[in-house]
């Protein structure tokens, strides 16, 4: 049982990581956003091992059903998406690439060196009443300036992306 | 306070014509004739008041500068003297004035004309009311300069420009030994001030004949006297209301003024009125002669003036200061009432030849009738003004000088009742020798002054007559007692012969067409008239010596300044042009070079670092990334 | 559970660089911005490994998840109401084919 279950946190974790590759380097943008889908959705599957089934509720609404969703948005809104001739990536992908290989190799390094608290597997999960009540106690700040930072999103990008009467 | 503002109300007519006047147009000549109307009745004012006096002066002064110990006052004064001339320069110069305003309306420059005149005006008067001999200069000066205006007035003519150019620097040979006198005066003789002549005379001492010499060719410049007197012919050439104004009536009587009022300083010196009684005498004798031959209707009367004014000057030579003011008195009304008709005359002939003129008396009468009782005035028949004045000169030449100067004052008196009949007949009788001309009678304007003035040139006289007991010399010089009693007593008689036989003459010669000497005589005459005829060439000796020789220094001078002075500064300039070309080559080369290197390095470094700034967000964030690298490695170093 | 906290950071890690990969070689606006949204979930995996080795504040570090999600949310909304402006503006998202600051 613990070995399989080993077994699917490393299946999650490698479609995560799939995923996240072909988000980056799909020539169709609308198949990255496919990878992206995929990606989140290993997310969410990561999350439930970490037994935070409300984040991965949270995770599955918000990223899958509402990003994503407004990605494709996206995608379909702008022009020349599918187009096959273009490049999908610039000029500086070599030296990108290189930069990205050095944080990622090193950040792993790092994190397999370092000793952590491994018994913290231990404490239990944390039920959903408790963070209710976090976000409208000690978090309610936080929470509030997180409402208006959306609502300035929501009126902002009306904003911007109203229809010109100008042009 | 009232004495200040007789020339001080031309003066404001003056400023505001001046300034507004061609805004004003023909309504101009309001504001200078009532200022002039408003110093007239206070100079009546004022004569009222020294009458009643009994020749009390009245007197204003003001401190000028205050010095330490006796601070420079000057002001104006009421004398009879002084206010006799007052009312002469308000009363004629009104009637001028009025007679302008007719004889000038097509003129462009009408009211410039009226500024000008309430100039001379103010000027005048300041002249004859000063108490100081600075502020007369003054007068004196601007008086000057009036008159060259008003000579030139119409300045597109070249001579009229010339003419008023020759009378402004021959003046001004005048003017330099009246400055000359007063400064001498200033220096020696104590203070400026009119009165106080004995003092002044003594503190003078042995320099007195040379002053009294100095203030009388000051006199001769602004009279016209022989031999300064070679601009009052040429300054006909200005309107004929000036002429009558400045150069008859008024500003060249400033000289003979001047003349009596300096009298006892001329007392004190026989010499000095010996100098005066010559240059009178020849004055008067030469213009009379120059009068005869004459043709130009206003050159006549100006040498006619001239042969006057010397006239007057022989009679303050013999002196008498109340000859030479009485004379002066009579000869401006009836002079100005000449001009006055010889104007209208000219405003209806458009021309000023005699010879073409004849028979004008029954399409001008006004004008003809005047002219006649001015001319008869001035010829010396009683009861007339000028036989009055000129029996009253000849009295006090006969005398007190020797008396080849009372046969000249004779032979002046036959030539001058010659001339003016002689000008009289050509001009009024016989028949028009030019059918062109349109003759008509002046308007009214014109011709209100002539009566006016023949009215005065008629009756002014009595005042000095036996009938009027002598009025006018008892006010103007109670204590002079006049040379009646020592003079021949036959000079009344003669005179009154002397003027019938001039007009006799005249009368035969031009009326009746008779010649009055014989042809052989006039054969042998011929050269003499020629040289007469042609002024005796003053003005061209005067071109020879004086001109000449000033116009080649003045070349020379200009030769000088072009060659040596001008070689000079253009040197200077060379050598700071040199310098400075120096002095940039030394700014472009090295000042400009460090400047320049600066900039260009700092424009490389500029090009250098700009390669950094490619605009791509990808790019900006790809450093930010490299940078956290190479950060990480650099700390854990 | 048995699952080593350090081999979820790995996995976050990978998906950092990944994502960090994309927003730094993505043409397309759009790309760049799903990109970005891999680099945000990174950090929110990272906060959920260290809540359960740390378990005192459990509650609130899967609040601050919470956050990070609502903030992601309202970055993509901005960043799409831009990338529409932008592309209704120049006809193009390419995002080297936008290069007016250059210098």
């Amino acid at each position: 049982m613990e070995f399989a279950a080993k077994i699917g946190f490393y299946g999650v974790a490698a479609a995560t990581l799939a995923g996240a590759w072909f988000t980056v380097s799909a020539r169709n943008l609308f198949r990255a956003a496919l990878g992206l889908a995929l990606a989140l959705f290993g997310v969410a599957g990561l999350f439930l091992y970490m037994e935070a089934e409300f984040l991965a509720a949270v995770q599955l609404l918000v990223y899958v059903g509402a990003i994503l969703t407004l990605m494709i948005f996206g995608i379909m809104l702008t022009h020349r998406i599918a187009d096959p001739n273009l490049k999908k990536w610039n000029r500086q992908s070599g030296r990108a690439g290189i930069v990205s290989a050095v944080i990622g190799v090193g950040l792993s390094a790092i994190f397999l060196k370092a000793s952590w608290n491994q018994s913290g597997a231990d404490f239990p999960p944390v039920p959903v009443p408790f963070l209710g009540r976090a976000i409208l106690t000690t978090q309610l700040l936080a929470f509030e300036l997180l409402s208006l930072l959306l609502l300035g999103a929501l009126v902002g990008s009306l904003y911007i992306a109203r229809k010109e009467k100008r042009c | 306070m009232n004495l200040a503002l007789i020339p001080l109300l031309p003066a404001i007519s003056f400023v505001i014509l001046i300034l507004i006047g061609r805004r004003l147009g023909k309504a101009a000549p309001l504001i200078s004739l009532s200022a002039l109307l408003g110093s007239l009745v206070l100079s009546i004012q004022l004569f009222l008041q020294i009458t009643a006096s009994h020749g009390h002066p009245v007197h204003a002064s003001m401190v000028w500068l205050p010095m330490a110990e006796q601070s420079f006052r000057f002001g104006f004064l009421a004398d009879p003297l002084s206010i006799t001339m007052c009312l002469v320069v308000t009363v004629i110069g009104w009637m001028i004035m009025l007679y302008s305003t007719g004889y000038m309306t097509d003129d462009p420059r009408y009211s410039r004309f009226f500024a000008y005149l309430s100039l001379f005006f103010a000027a005048m008067l300041t002249l004859v009311l000063a108490d100081h001999f600075v502020l007369l200069y003054i007068g004196w000066e601007v008086v000057g300069l009036c008159s060259y205006l008003l000579i030139s007035f119409w300045f597109e003519k070249p001579s009229a420009a010339a003419a008023g150019k020759k009378a402004f620097l021959t003046t001004r040979v005048g003017d330099l030994g009246l400055l000359a006198a007063i400064l001498l005066m200033a220096k020696f003789g104590g203070n400026l001030n009119f009165g106080n002549w004995e003092t002044k005379a003594q503190a003078l001492g042995h320099l007195t004949p040379l002053v009294a010499v100095l203030l009388f060719w000051g006199a001769a410049g602004k009279s016209a006297q022989f031999p300064l007197h070679v601009w009052l012919p040429d300054a006909m050439e200005g309107p004929t209301p000036v002429s009558a104004l400045i150069h008859a009536a008024t500003m060249v009587a400033a000289g003979v003024y001047l003349v009596a009022r300096c009298m006892p300083l001329f007392l004190a010196e026989p010499s000095a009125l010996m100098v005066v009684a010559t240059l009178a005498a020849i004055t008067s004798f030469f213009a009379a002669t120059i009068a005869c031959t004459q043709t130009d209707l206003k050159k006549i009367l100006a040498y006619s003036t001239l042969s006057q004014l010397g006239f007057m000057m022989l009679g303050l030579a013999s002196g008498s200061a109340v000859a030479g003011m009485f004379h002066l008195v009579t000869h401006a009304w009836f002079k100005a009432l000449l001009f006055l008709g010889a104007g209208s005359v000219i405003h209806a002939m458009h021309h000023q030849d005699t010879t073409k003129m004849g028979g004008l008396l029954k399409k001008m009468p006004i004008t003809g009738a005047t002219f006649i009782i001015a001319s008869v005035a001035m010829a010396g028949v009683p009861p007339l003004s000028g036989f009055w004045s000129k029996e009253e000169i000849l009295i006090s030449v006969g005398g007190h000088l020797p008396p080849l100067f009372l046969w000249v004052g004779l032979a002046v008196s036959l030539m001058t009742a010659f001339y003016i009949t002689k000008t009289v007949i050509v001009t009024f009788f016989g028949e028009c020798r030019d059918h062109h001309a349109h003759a008509h009678e002046s308007p009214w304007t014109m011709a209100a002054p002539l009566l006016f003035l023949s009215v005065g040139a008629a009756f002014v006289g009595l005042l000095g007559s036996p009938f009027f007991e002598h009025s006018f010399q008892h006010f103007l010089a109670p204590e002079e007692t006049g040379g009646h009693s020592s003079a021949p007593a036959w000079i009344q008689t003669v005179s009154v012969l002397i003027a019938a036989t001039g007009i006799g003459l005249a009368f035969v010669r031009y009326q009746l067409g008779k010649q009055l000497l014989p042809e052989r005589m006039r054969v042998r005459l011929r050269p003499i008239y020629q040289l007469i005829d042609n002024k005796y060439y003053i003005d061209e000796i005067y071109e020879k010596i004086f001109i000449r020789p000033v116009a080649a220094l003045g070349r020379l001078s200009w030769d000088f300044d072009a060659g040596v002075v001008d070689a000079i500064v253009n040197g200077v300039g060379r050598l700071t042009q040199v310098l400075s070309e120096c002095k940039r080559q030394f700014d472009e080369q090295i000042v400009d070079g460090f400047v320049n290197a600066t900039a260009i390095w700092t424009g490389r470094a500029g090009q250098t670092v700009r390669l950094l700034q490619t605009g791509l967000v990808q790019n900006y964030l790809w450093l930010a990334a490299a940078g956290a690298v190479a950060l990480f490695f650099l700390i854990r170093r | 559970m048995l699952i080593p906290t350090s081999h979820i950071l790995v996995v976050s890690a990978g998906l950092f660089a990944l994502g960090l990969f994309g927003a730094l070689t993505r043409r397309n606006a759009v790309g760049i911005l799903m990109s970005i949204e891999l680099i945000l979930n990174s950090a929110n995996l990272n906060l959920i490994a260290f809540s359960r080795s740390w378990g005192t504040q459990q509650a609130d570090l899967q609040v601050a998840v919470l956050i990070v999600i609502g903030i992601a949310a309202a970055g993509a909304v901005a960043g799409l109401a831009l990338i529409l402006a932008i592309s209704r503006h120049r006809q193009t998202i390419q995002a080297d084919e936008i290069k007016e600051l250059k210098g």
